[in-house]
């Protein structure tokens, strides 16, 4: 019953993503794309006659009990041929692809012609000569499928996923004539023990059932990869941006000449709202670097060299005590800056960034400086950006840090409370 | 050979030579907010440049277009983030600060790259030259001849080259988020066929 349902499983799977296939708006008509959705559909429903309910079906309804095996055969020889023909068409010669198709399409059709005149006779030999031929052919179609994309797939410039569709493709094809061999395997053993193999045996159902779905991932898996990578990106830029406003708020606030006002909205041409978005985040971390930049001279050395020392007993280690100290000072900056104080002569050196690669990744470290500065105790008694009900005092940094003790690296909400 | 640039408000073709050196700058003669967008698009559209669509290989097509040696520098900078410098061989110099990422670098550089394709480098650029010489010691302070700072917005100049750096950074991404152009014909027919988004 189990095997039956992953049978009937690996048949909607296969089916749902032929029909993806077919019902994508993108989608048009190629001789490939055609054949390979035919060959999906083959495939699933030769998986799902070869199930033992739908053989007890077929007994219930009083036809013959070896129709859905033979069904099944035909379906599986057909699925065979659609996918050498796709492979014809998609990375054979394009002028050859027809006369070979046919010439494929005449072998097929002798063949289950063959397979099916055989096993109605009624002998036992012929019966099993009737089994034999199309584990025989979906052998030879499979592998010779999975041959072509293994070349194709070593090829130089081919993209990440589409190799990767192409090697889940390529174990499918191998799975499948795992699951040929396994066939042919069982009627030579019930030739030399002369009986007839007249039920699917677990094993290959289970095999067949996990090469349709392999195989129906594999050829969609270049579909439906992008959209999922893009609508997790769209997630983290999302995230990213709520995480870098305050920080921008409170730079920009502070140091309002960094602000690129009134740009025209057209002049990014992005009318995708994702792009919009990770444009204006792109913006924002310009922007709070031209700020930090501006601020820099207003830097204390001292305040850096303190919580350079400080951080361990913190509780603070590697990117969190990086991004901590930043925070402290940019506190401290924004502190001497908003008092007016005059830029310091003996500024620090620069720091090199981070190696960040893209706005996406820097958004994301400087969303974790803005949740210390806007966040941490020891930090705000530095500067506190947000004070319309409590006027803040600010005695030195270092009694403020002696009297708070440690600190962890996440803050609690009385802390953001306090902020807000 | 100059850059495609359109015609200012006035109707009057901007006649900007292709000597740097000997380029004059008339600064009320700025394109106006509305026709920023299309005279940033003029000019990046008649550069040539292509797959895979990078930062540098924009640099390079303009370097070729200008008939200039244009080089990439960081140093410490101070409160600037960058400048422009433009020495007697044919030579350019984006400078960016040395704490940039590699982001803020490419925005900055671009930044400066839109003062050059507009020839808003001049003699003092906000700094002394000699000023600029001690920050990169590298150059000579008798080879430069024209500079440009990055520096605030109120300035048209700064405005519409930090909007070119902006315009040239979405066209980048827009690039670069699409496929890498099939290398063969068989890998376009594969993704004809396995994928319906990308063929």
């Amino acid at each position: 019953m189990t095997v039956s349902i992953l049978g009937y499983l690996a048949c909607v799977v296969t089916l749902v993503a032929a029909a993806t296939r077919v019902l994508d708006r993108h989608y048009t008509h190629r001789a490939g794309r055609q054949y390979l959705t035919a060959g999906q559909v083959c495939s699933a429903l030769a998986v799902a006659s070869w199930t033992h309910d739908s053989r007890r079906v077929a007994i219930q309804l009083h036809w013959p009990a070896r129709l859905p095996f033979l069904t099944g055969n035909v379906l599986a020889m057909l699925a065979g041929f659609c996918l050498v023909a796709t492979l014809a068409y998609t990375v054979g010669r394009t002028d050859h692809a027809a006369r070979r198709t046919a010439a494929h399409g005449a072998g097929v059709a002798a063949c289950c012609a063959t397979s099916t005149t055989l096993a109605l006779t009624g002998s036992t030999i012929t019966g099993l000569l009737a089994q034999m031929i199309p584990p025989c052919y979906v052998a030879w179609c499979y592998a010779r499928f999975a041959a072509g994309l293994i070349a194709r797939s070593r090829e130089p410039g081919t993209h990440l996923i589409m190799r990767l569709s192409l090697h889940t493709t390529t174990i499918s094809a191998c799975t499948r004539v795992g699951w040929a061999i396994c066939q042919g395997s069982l009627v030579v053993i019930a030739a030399l023990h002369d009986t007839t193999i007249t039920a699917e045996p677990k094993v290959s159902e289970l095999v067949a059932a996990t090469a349709v779905s392999l195989g129906a991932i594999g050829t969609t898996l270049a579909t439906w990869t992008p959209r999922v990578l893009a609508n997790l990106e769209k997630r983290r830029i999302s995230r990213a941006y709520r995480g870098i406003q305050p920080l921008w708020a409170v730079l920009t606030a502070a140091r309002p000449d960094v602000v690129l006002a009134d740009r025209p909205d057209h002049i990014l041409g992005q009318d995708n709202s994702s792009d919009a978005v990770l444009d204006q985040l792109y913006q924002m971390v310009i922007e709070i670097g031209d700020a930090r930049r501006k601020l820099r001279p207003y830097i204390d050395p001292a305040v850096t060299s303190h919580f350079e020392t400080i951080v361990t007993s913190l509780h603070l280690f590697g990117r969190s005590a990086a991004t901590f100290i930043q925070a402290a000072e940019l506190a401290c900056s924004l502190a001497r800056h908003q008092e007016g104080a005059e830029p310091l002569v003996h500024r620090l050196p620069a720091r090199p960034s981070p190696n960040h690669t893209s706005a996406l990744a820097q958004a994301r470290w400087l969303a974790r400086i803005g949740h210390h500065l806007l966040n941490s105790p020891t930090i705000l008694a530095l500067y506190r950006p947000v004070t319309p009900t409590r006027p803040s005092s600010s005695p030195a940094f270092g009694d403020q840090v002696a009297a708070n003790g440690t600190e962890g690296s996440t803050y609690g909400p009385d802390e953001s409370a306090r902020i807000r | 050979m100059a850059l495609n640039r359109s015609r200012p408000p006035d109707g009057q073709t901007r006649n900007v030579s292709d000597n740097p050196e000997t380029t004059t700058h008339n600064r009320s003669q700025l394109v106006v907010d509305g026709q920023q967008h299309d005279d940033v698009d003029a000019i990046i559209n008649s550069v040539t440049w292509g797959y895979p669509w990078t930062l540098d290989g924009f640099i390079a097509g303009v370097g070729a277009k200008l008939d200039l040696q244009i080089n990439r520098m960081a140093t410490d900078l101070g409160s600037v983030s960058g400048y422009l410098l433009v020495t007697r061989r044919r030579k350019a110099y984006l400078v960016h600060h040395s704490d940039a990422s590699a982001p803020e670098a490419n925005h900055i550089a671009a930044h400066e790259l839109g003062h050059l394709v507009w020839g808003d480098a001049t003699t003092d650029g906000g700094l002394p030259l000699d000023a600029l010489q001690s920050l990169l010691p590298s150059i000579s302070a008798d080879n430069l001849i024209q500079a440009a700072g990055r520096t605030c917005y109120d300035d048209p100049s700064e405005r519409r080259a930090e909007l070119f750096a902006y315009r040239l950074h979405a066209i980048i991404d827009h690039h670069q988020r699409q496929l890498p152009p099939p290398p063969t014909d068989t890998d376009r027919r594969l993704r004809a066929t396995f994928s319906s988004r990308w063929s």
